[in-house]
């Protein structure tokens, strides 16, 4: 049990957020859960079946011209940032 | 009251010299702040913005001057729009979703962002920020998720319409919750751009009326390619509320026994029967069909893994630096991580692990690629079927609304996980999906279930419309409970 406490912390801390114990039963039956779907999956033949990544081969993929469009000024840019200094957004210094 | 009137009727009512519209106005602001007391469907009200907005309208297009709801996950330019969420709790857009900019061409009259799950992971609208969302119907009851607040404010007469989002079935439950009709078209049929994401292979724009030919008019305005979204459909989009027709005369309609077996309830078994002996009085010719029982146990495990990979993806970019709620730290990982340890509740927190669980190097292949194979599967199964019938026919889901302290976490193995759900078959193939109140269970609405072929939404529309038209749930809506 702890070696799986200690996987699943890691597994948050490597989608950028931490886990309170408190968080770790809720998330532990989840887990099983989880897996018990990985397992039931595996359980499906899909020799030679291809992934399929959107739910119908998209007919059409295109890009826009490559013209300058949809432009947003800095000002609006910056408009949602908590810290911003001369037009920028400030964070703490990368190397001391 | 005057405010419970539909799209049409509405509409109606405005181009008449002497009627009110400020005073229409008045009303509904205060049923939507009376309602808000009882239901918490609101995550903000937009008074202001709808006053002007009705200033500006003049009543000629269908929608001009229609009051309606978006779900707290579409992008309005200058009003706050959170997704439930803690993380966004102060974040003002600086654009519209797409949607948003059609329905202000239209002059439709935004009255206010409704709560959901946070970030639409939910079907229970337990997860928002603002607290759970009651039903109209019961106020013992959750009006379901993660559209809950949109559901509710369409069936307790606020709004004759609103738009909610559908990647498993977040609109079509609450809406089978709620007894209003909730749909969602195929996917790429309307552009997504400016709608906050969860899963992009499986994320839809939809909406929530109280009747068909609403629905016909909201999605025909909302349909149709947009250049800022590249998944979006070049295809023309047809006159979905000129094509309405309830001759369903001759149609197929196939009834999923794999699913329909799966209720327990008599009372919707007997509604669900009903419904069919009601399509076949209408001359539609209705089979029973199947699908292999491996691959409908495979619908919950391939749209959990699928949907909450694509989601951990998409919402890596949520770190309370650009935008979003920013903690404190000493280095940019330690604000990213603070800021998403305060801003995620553990209800996101969980399906962003597993997500990215399905996501690493090496489980990828095992998971993530395995599921989209089963995905594949199943959408050619599905597609089979459409080789010989227009419609598929389901059950909306177990029976009615939950009491509000009997919430079951959808993810539990229990008996009826293929009846309850079921609907994301719509999002794994991205069919045309109409959930069409069908009955009463205990003083509260249950609903049925209508699957089309891709951009058969007219097919889709053409069949509830029939049902409605000799069933007696048209425009219903509750302010009892």
């Amino acid at each position: 049990m702890t070696e799986m406490k200690t996987m699943l912390k890691q597994l948050a801390r490597d989608t950028m957020f931490d886990i309170s114990d408190d968080e770790m039963p809720a998330l532990i039956e989840e887990y099983n859960m989880f897996m018990n779907h990985v397992q039931f999956l595996e359980s499906i033949d899909t020799q030679d079946v291809e992934p399929l990544a959107f739910p119908y081969e998209v007919e059409t993929t295109f890009l826009r011209e490559d013209e300058v469009s949809h432009i947003i000024s800095r000002e609006d840019a910056l408009k949602n940032a908590k810290s911003i200094q001369d037009y920028q957004i400030k964070v703490p210094k990368v190397v001391k | 009251m005057m405010i419970q009137y539909s799209i049409e009727e509405l509409h109606q009512l405005l181009q008449l010299n002497d009627f009110d519209s400020k005073m229409y106005y008045d009303e509904l602001f205060q049923e939507a702040e009376f309602q808000q007391k009882k239901l918490n469907a609101f995550v903000t009200i937009t008074k202001e913005k709808a006053y002007k907005d009705l200033k500006k309208a003049d009543f000629i297009s269908l929608l001009s001057g229609i009051p309606y709801v978006l779900k707290d996950n579409y992008n309005t330019k200058g009003i706050r729009t959170t997704a439930s969420s803690l993380m966004l709790e102060d974040y003002i857009p600086i654009y519209n979703a797409h949607v948003v900019d059609l329905l202000n061409q239209q002059g439709s009259c935004l009255i206010g962002k409704s709560s959901m799950d946070e970030l639409a992971m939910g079907g229970t609208n337990q997860s928002a920020l603002t607290g759970i969302v009651y039903n109209p119907w019961d106020r013992t009851r959750i009006a379901g998720g993660s559209s809950g607040g949109s559901a509710a404010l369409v069936a307790s007469g606020v709004v004759p319409f609103a738009l909610g989002s559908d990647t498993g079935d977040s609109i079509r439950k609450p809406a089978g919750y709620c007894g209003v009709v909730g749909f969602k078209p195929t996917w790429g049929r309307i552009s997504r751009y400016g709608l906050i994401p969860y899963a992009s292979s499986l994320d839809h724009v939809g909406a929530f009326t109280r009747n068909v030919r609403d629905m016909a008019i909201v999605i025909e305005t909302l349909a149709g390619h947009d250049e800022k979204d590249m998944t979006s459909s070049i295809r023309e989009v047809p006159h979905y509320l000129e094509n309405l027709n309830d001759n369903i005369k001759g149609l197929k309609i196939g009834v999923l026994k794999s699913i329909s077996d799966e209720i327990i309830d008599i009372e919707v078994k007997e509604n669900f029967d009903s419904i069919i002996c009601k399509l076949q009085g209408l001359g539609a010719v209705v089979e029973d069909i199947t699908m292999p029982s491996n691959l409908m146990k495979a619908i919950l495990p391939t749209y959990t893994i699928i949907a909450n990979a694509e989601a951990t993806s998409n919402h890596a970019c949520l770190d309370g630096i650009k935008y979003g709620n920013r903690q404190d730290g000493e280095t940019i990982d330690e604000i990213i991580l603070h800021s998403r340890t305060h801003g995620f509740s553990h209800y996101i927190k969980r399906r962003f692990i597993l997500g990215n669980l399905a996501l690493a190097t090496e489980n990828q292949e095992r998971m993530f690629k395995k599921a989209q194979k089963v995905r594949r599967l199943i959408v050619e199964e599905l597609n089979r079927i459409y080789e010989d019938y227009d419609v598929i026919l389901t059950p909306n889901g177990r029976g009615i609304a939950p009491k509000v302290n009997e919430i079951v976490n959808n993810y539990l193995y229990d008996d009826h996980v293929i009846l309850e759900s079921h609907l994301c078959l719509a999002n794994l193939a991205g069919l045309p999906a109409l959930s069409l109140p069908s009955g009463f269970v205990d003083g509260m609405p249950i609903s049925v279930h209508l699957m089309g072929r891709i951009f058969e939404e007219q097919t889709v529309f053409n069949v509830a419309y029939a049902l409605e038209n000799i069933l007696d749930f048209k425009n219903q809506y509750s302010r009892e409970g």
